[in-house]
């Protein structure tokens, strides 16, 4: 958590700050804006354009908020700002698009979907690393819990203990993902 | 993911024993239909490679160059216009419309500063106007020749901004390689390709078979290097690609090795932003 001497130094522009800030928040904003944005150039052009524009409004942050809901908004907006300009050249008219069109009806969705995709995200990043490769390797793989230890050359059971304490702390830290940020 | 209660007392603790079980795949669990499908969510973001995209190492300095690059923007354009009698403030433009508003974050008053810029430059117009001109015949020759000298000027001056030049500055960040280095370029469009000019501090001189690498990178990862050196006082660089596209500027520590690829020994980076 970055402390308010931080946030101060962050909205003076000083480097140093700024590095903690990115360091603190910028794999979180990068993931948001990869899912929205599927493209990885994208994506670094967002995170880059989210950052600036937080330090620009860095003076509006009140003191002792926490910077991750406001960050998680900018990102968002961010990254379907640049979405719109990347297909405004291959966009049809929007009265072409038919008003049930999911693109159009389905905005509240995605803004849960913005703070899962950062919370969830969050929840991996504090995984210990071995518990976090296992998780990986299982979900994104889709291997078994046989291959994931052929795979890491580890016994099966513990491949079986650390998949079975990784799935635990998510379960916890993940139960309460509907309620949004504080 | 559907709503729930809320954060997991002692007392549920079980729920998150199954919910844990439903994760990793156990079949024989059971849950309600709502648990079910939160964690079937969960488990489609889990298998999501987006979600566990890493951002690539250079971005967290193209981040802290790009702010540098517009603080510094920043201190110049207030040395240059803001006047000094004036309160300092901060542009914010997202979220909401462009404001401008104090330190104190009260509004700043556009109309009371504008009204302040005014009366100071009338002022200024005024003593101009002022002044007393005493003009001898004996320098009318030298006038004369002021006034084609200056029409020269104007001349060539006009013809200067018929095509005006494109120059990108670049303020670099030192990495955990180079801690103590700092540094800035510029890059000026000419006939011949982007004269670059590098400007740099707290690098060791590198010598004996060493040597530092300037490089351009674009969008996607593609580097094209750009000159090497020893020192990084006043270096000049040529780079036959566009800082637009090409637009991370990095030093790297090379060895005269045979082997013509970056090294990945970054010392320095920064974004190329375009000045207007």
């Amino acid at each position: 958590m970055l402390s308010q001497e931080d946030i101060g130094r962050f909205r003076a522009g000083d480097s140093d700050a700024v590095r903690l800030v990115y360091r603190e928040y910028g794999r979180l904003v990068y993931a948001v804006a990869r899912n929205l944005l599927g493209s990885p150039q994208l994506a670094e052009e967002a995170t880059q354009q989210t950052f600036l524009k937080a330090w620009r409004s860095a003076a509006t942050v009140e003191p002792g908020r926490d910077l991750a809901p406001w960050l998680a908004t900018i990102a968002r907006r961010t990254a379907i700002d640049i979405h719109r300009q990347e297909s405004r050249e291959t966009a049809g008219n929007l009265e072409d698009v038919p008003v049930a069109h999911p693109a159009i009806v389905q905005e509240a969705t995605a803004i849960e979907r913005t703070y899962d995709v950062w919370q969830v995200r969050q929840a991996l990043d504090e995984l210990p690393a071995d518990e976090r490769a296992v998780v990986q390797l299982q979900h994104l793989e889709g291997l078994t819990q046989t291959a994931v230890a052929e795979r890491l050359n580890l016994p099966v059971g513990t491949v079986k203990s650390r998949a079975h304490r990784a799935h635990k702390k998510l379960a916890a830290r993940l139960g309460h993902l509907r309620e949004g940020f504080d | 993911m559907a709503p729930h209660s809320g954060r997991h007392s002692a007392d549920d603790g079980a729920t998150d024993e199954a919910r844990a079980q439903y994760l990793t795949g156990d079949a024989d669990v059971t849950l309600d239909a709502a648990d079910q499908a939160e964690l079937d969510e969960l488990r489609a973001l889990l298998a999501d490679p987006t979600l566990w995209a890493e951002p690539p190492a250079e971005l967290e300095d193209s981040v802290v160059g790009l702010i540098a690059a517009e603080a510094a923007t920043l201190r110049t354009g207030d040395n240059a216009e803001a006047p000094q009698a004036d309160p300092p403030f901060i542009v914010t433009t997202d979220p909401g419309p462009l404001t401008a508003v104090n330190d104190d974050g009260t509004p700043v008053d556009l109309a009371a500063a504008r009204e302040r810029r005014v009366a100071r430059e009338t002022s200024g117009g005024g003593r101009r106007a002022g002044r007393r001109r005493w003009v001898r015949p004996g320098i009318l020759v030298a006038a004369a020749a002021a006034v084609v000298a200056v029409a020269l000027t104007a001349v060539l001056l006009l013809r200067d901004t018929s095509t005006p030049q494109r120059r990108f500055d670049v303020a670099l960040s030192a990495t955990e390689l180079a801690p103590g280095a700092a540094g800035d370029a510029t890059m000026i469009k000419t006939d011949s390709g982007w004269e670059i000019h590098l400007q740099a501090t707290g690098l060791p001189r590198l010598d004996n078979g060493q040597f530092y690498q300037a490089w351009l990178r674009n969008g996607d990862g593609v580097l094209v290097p750009i000159g090497s050196f020893n020192e990084g006082t006043d270096v000049n660089l040529w780079a036959g690609v566009s800082p637009e596209t090409f637009s991370t500027f990095t030093i790297t520590k090379e060895a005269a090795d045979g082997n013509q690829d970056s090294s990945g020994q970054r010392v320095m980076s920064g974004p190329a932003v375009e000045q207007r």
